[in-house]
């Protein structure tokens, strides 16, 4: 607590630790924690899709041609971008090299923004052809081929739920990287002084490109059941 | 990095690595192209090329591990976990030891067909204890005599 009157101290080692190497791990394993539980979190979800997926392969095939692969992959390049960016971002708040840190974080905000335009007009077009799941959903028979609707509408179910939840992950991101970014254009010490808040932000970013990672091929490339092992859900 | 509390030796490098731009580029470059790699074998039919019955199966297993690849990488370079504690990487390899743990519920997905329920020791049980297949069967009578088939998992599942 007396450190606290004093203000100004950051990055100095505290007493319940033995040198600073310890004390950033401390921070970087309970980063690590939070995002086990996230992993978990996100686990559950990816285990539901797979027994779906596994038991209406077929109709799921068919669902997913509504998805476009190009609008996905767009995304997929630009979370990597954006990944890229927070990593360096991270090198130069390491180099307490401020205008570095705010170019890199503001390219990372435009990245996300523009992964939750592009997210926005997906979901419209779904939401336009009546294909969110619940008493509105009422697709055009004619585009599924004689899919069963009720796997159709498991898929989109499923569809909203993760890539839903993972959105909601990027817009906390961008609510978090905005706040690590006005406290770096404020000079704010914490940050300044001590990379490892800009470290702990970078772990939360990345983990968020990793879901994406699985959701993109899961989603919008799926391999088509009957043309080669004529498998299938009926 | 782990460093015993006995340890009298401190090394005085400020208590973190600087990596070079070019690691970072180089992490980067390299998700990049499996990212193509994904898409490129998302266009290939490995059902013709390798085998019929499984390549769809392998159409899939191709795609997750390539993401698995992906994560690794980034996991390992772009969050620092190379460079990092022991207790550092114990922590980062727990979330993703409990997913293959979680995914072992797979396991009571395919022994429940083999589940008998109503009665237990006569030959008139049932499939399943739990409904799988929600379709146009669904809830439909079954006639005296007749074998209930609705709630069997289709064996080209499997």
């Amino acid at each position: 607590m007396s450190h606290a009157a004093h203000g100004d101290e950051f990055n100095v080692l505290k007493f319940q630790y033995e040198d600073m190497d310890q004390q950033n791990d401390s921070y970087i394993v309970g980063m690590w924690t939070f995002l086990v539980t996230e992993v978990m979190f996100f686990g559950m979800l990816f285990l539901t899709y797979s027994l779906y997926r596994a038991n209406y392969q077929n109709d799921w095939f068919t669902a997913h041609e509504q998805l476009d692969w190009k609008l996905g992959g767009i995304n997929t390049a630009n979370l990597l971008f954006s990944s890229f960016l927070m990593a360096t971002a991270v090198r130069q708040a390491q180099l307490k090299d401020r205008k570095g840190v705010l170019l890199r974080l503001a390219g990372v905000l435009a990245c996300a923004f523009g992964f939750l335009v592009i997210k926005y007009v997906e979901y419209s077009g779904k939401y336009e052809h009546h294909l969110f799941p619940g008493p509105g959903f009422a697709p055009d028979v004619t585009h599924f081929h004689g899919a069963n609707l009720d796997h159709v509408q498991l898929f989109f179910g499923l569809y909203f739920a993760m890539t839903g939840l993972h959105g909601v992950h990027v817009l906390v991101g961008i609510l978090v990287i905005g706040a690590l970014a006005m406290m770096w254009f404020k000079g704010k010490k914490i940050v300044t002084e001590d990379y490892v808040p800009t470290e702990l932000v970078g772990l939360y970013w990345h983990f968020v490109d990793i879901v994406w990672i699985f959701l993109y091929p899961l989603f919008y490339l799926m391999p088509n059941p009957s043309v080669g092992s004529g498998g299938g859900n009926h | 990095m782990a460093k015993s509390p006995l340890s009298a030796v401190h090394d005085d490098h400020g208590g973190h690595h600087i990596h070079n731009n070019s690691m970072y580029v180089k992490t980067a470059l390299t998700l990049a192209g499996f990212m193509i790699l994904t898409i490129a074998a998302a266009q290939i039919d490995f059902g013709h090329m390798i085998s019929k019955q499984y390549g769809y199966w392998i159409n899939n297993l191709i795609a997750v591990l390539i993401a698995v690849v992906k994560t690794y990488i980034v996991v390992l370079y772009f969050m620092h976990v190379k460079w990092a504690s022991s207790l550092g990487k114990l922590f980062a390899l727990l979330g993703f030891f409990f997913i293959p743990v979680l995914f072992s519920v797979w396991t009571d997905f395919y022994f429940r067909q083999h589940e008998p329920v109503a009665h237990w020791y006569n030959n008139d049980y049932v499939e399943s204890a739990t409904p799988r297949i929600i379709g146009a069967t669904d809830g439909a009578k079954i006639a005296p005599g007749e074998e209930n088939t609705q709630n069997r998992i289709p064996k080209s599942v499997w």
